[in-house]
């Protein structure tokens, strides 16, 4: 090989050797100064934070006076320690519960009659101590006792229950809870779950009654407004006008997609919701109660 | 002319040694970065760097922490003049899924260094077969549905135009 095609061979190489090396170098060179050596993980929210407001009512005309508190914030609440497990109360019936972050108030029912109980006030010996979401805890002679929400028994279980058999009155209103149509008792709409449920299946039959976009201000956003709302539909029921603006749920800012989102996702769960919307110039709690 | 010889070569070793050592994974983090500022996360993934290609595993697309969008598998294929992406079975989830009832079996993006803004798209699914673009600079999603099949859940989304059913959106 002469020596001239010798050096060709070294300089070609030479050259696919610069090539590749300045390309490297490039590359290390990016890597050091602007490439992240991890990538993104989901940092997982808290799901929606539940309402802490239940009125389960025994009765229409038996309405509890409970003190009306705009709830700002779902409040963060311990779960209660698993031992010892305080035992059940039978005599009363636990119909209402509202928790905001500076009240705890119990409504329940007894012999009949309904009481409006604050945190640390007293019903035949039993003190109100800790209020949960679902039930509430009571103290009498050191020890703990637990009074559940009262909640709707299957129409065919016969068993005798306590609750039952301390005040009938209290059911009464079952055949009412079995209709099919939205009801408003004060500032609460029930919904029948069987309505709920379908709602829930059929996405594409929300919108043929609702129709609600993003509400931006100040290029964020801040809501969701309705659009429209069919008349005589069952969205016509539920208290909300073309034009408002929901802005919270549950207590949440709507300045985001994963409330609502979440929300969605969580329907499954949801026995209980409040919706903050904004008429005007005035702002709205609508209570909404799924049963 | 010897010169000119080595320059070619010069220039074929650095772009070949470009898509060789492209750090493929950290470039796919400094995206995942970008997207973290649009409310996505892409999570759930394992990551198969190859020599001219990087591999996506189970990907799950998170928009402001909800789950919304996953796919199988999805291949990015960057050769700097011609970018591809591909993916396998690509499934809207939950509430996403509530809205717009698709499943694309094959998702296939192509970006040209001709037209950089412009992304073209073709995917196969439960809709039938479609193709568009996304164009980067107007902001327009463009899909035309080419070969519809089971359309009715979409339907609502869609738009009739001369050549069929179309859906186009701003972004």
């Amino acid at each position: 090989m002469s020596q001239n095609s010798k050096k060709s061979i070294y300089t070609l190489l030479a050259s696919v050797v610069a090539g590749l090396l300045i390309a490297k170098a490039l590359w290390v060179g990016l890597e050091l100064i602007k490439l992240p050596k991890s990538g993104e993980d989901i940092e997982k929210k808290s799901a929606l934070k539940s309402l802490y407001y239940h009125y389960s009512l025994a009765s229409k005309k038996e309405l509890p006076k409970v003190i009306k508190k705009p709830i700002t914030h779902a409040v963060k609440i311990n779960r209660p320690k698993p031992k010892p497990k305080p035992e059940k109360i039978s005599k009363f019936i636990l119909t209402g519960i509202y928790d905001s972050s500076s009240k705890k108030i119990i409504a329940l029912n007894y012999l009949g009659k309904s009481y409006v109980l604050g945190l640390g006030e007293s019903i035949e010996g039993y003190k109100f101590t800790k209020l949960y979401p679902t039930y509430a805890i009571f103290t009498k002679d050191k020890k703990e006792y637990r009074l559940d929400l009262y909640k709707e028994q299957p129409k065919d279980t016969k068993k005798a229950s306590s609750v039952s058999a301390t005040v009938s009155s209290a059911v009464k209103p079952k055949a009412e809870l079995k209709k099919q149509v939205i009801e408003r008792a004060g500032d609460t709409t029930y919904i029948p779950k069987n309505l709920f449920n379908k709602y829930r299946s059929d996405i594409g039959a929300i919108r043929k009654n609702i129709g609600v976009v993003p509400y931006m201000s100040g290029g964020k956003l801040s809501g969701f407004r309705i659009r429209y709302v069919k008349k005589g539909s069952d969205f016509d029921k539920l208290g909300v006008k073309r034009g408002d603006i929901i802005t919270a749920i549950n207590g949440e800012q709507l300045n985001n997609f994963r409330v609502p989102l979440e929300f969605f996702n969580n329907l499954d769960s949801i026995t209980a919701a409040t919706l903050t919307i904004k008429r005007g110039n005035e702002i709205k709690e609508l209570e909404y109660e799924v049963r | 002319m010897r010169l000119v010889r080595n320059l070619i070569l010069f220039i074929v070793a650095l772009y070949i040694g470009v898509i060789l050592f492209m750090p493929k994974s950290q470039l796919y983090y400094f995206g995942e970065k970008q997207l973290k500022k649009y409310g996505v996360v892409i999570g759930n993934e394992e990551l198969n760097s190859g020599l001219a290609s990087l591999e996506i595993l189970h990907p799950v697309a998170y928009y402001q922490g909800v789950d919304i969008l996953r796919a199988t598998n999805v291949k990015i294929i960057p050769l700097l003049f011609i970018n591809k992406l591909e993916a396998d079975s690509v499934e809207l989830l939950n509430v996403a899924k509530k809205f717009v009832d698709i499943e694309i079996t094959k998702l296939k993006l192509n970006e040209s260094i001709l037209k950089p803004y412009r992304v073209k798209i073709d995917a196969t699914g439960n809709f039938g077969i479609a193709n568009g673009y996304a164009d980067l600079k107007s902001r327009i999603l463009h899909i035309d549905i080419i070969k519809p099949k089971d359309i009715n859940s979409i339907k609502r989304y869609l738009k009739k135009g001369d050549k069929g059913w179309y859906y186009e959106s701003k972004f």
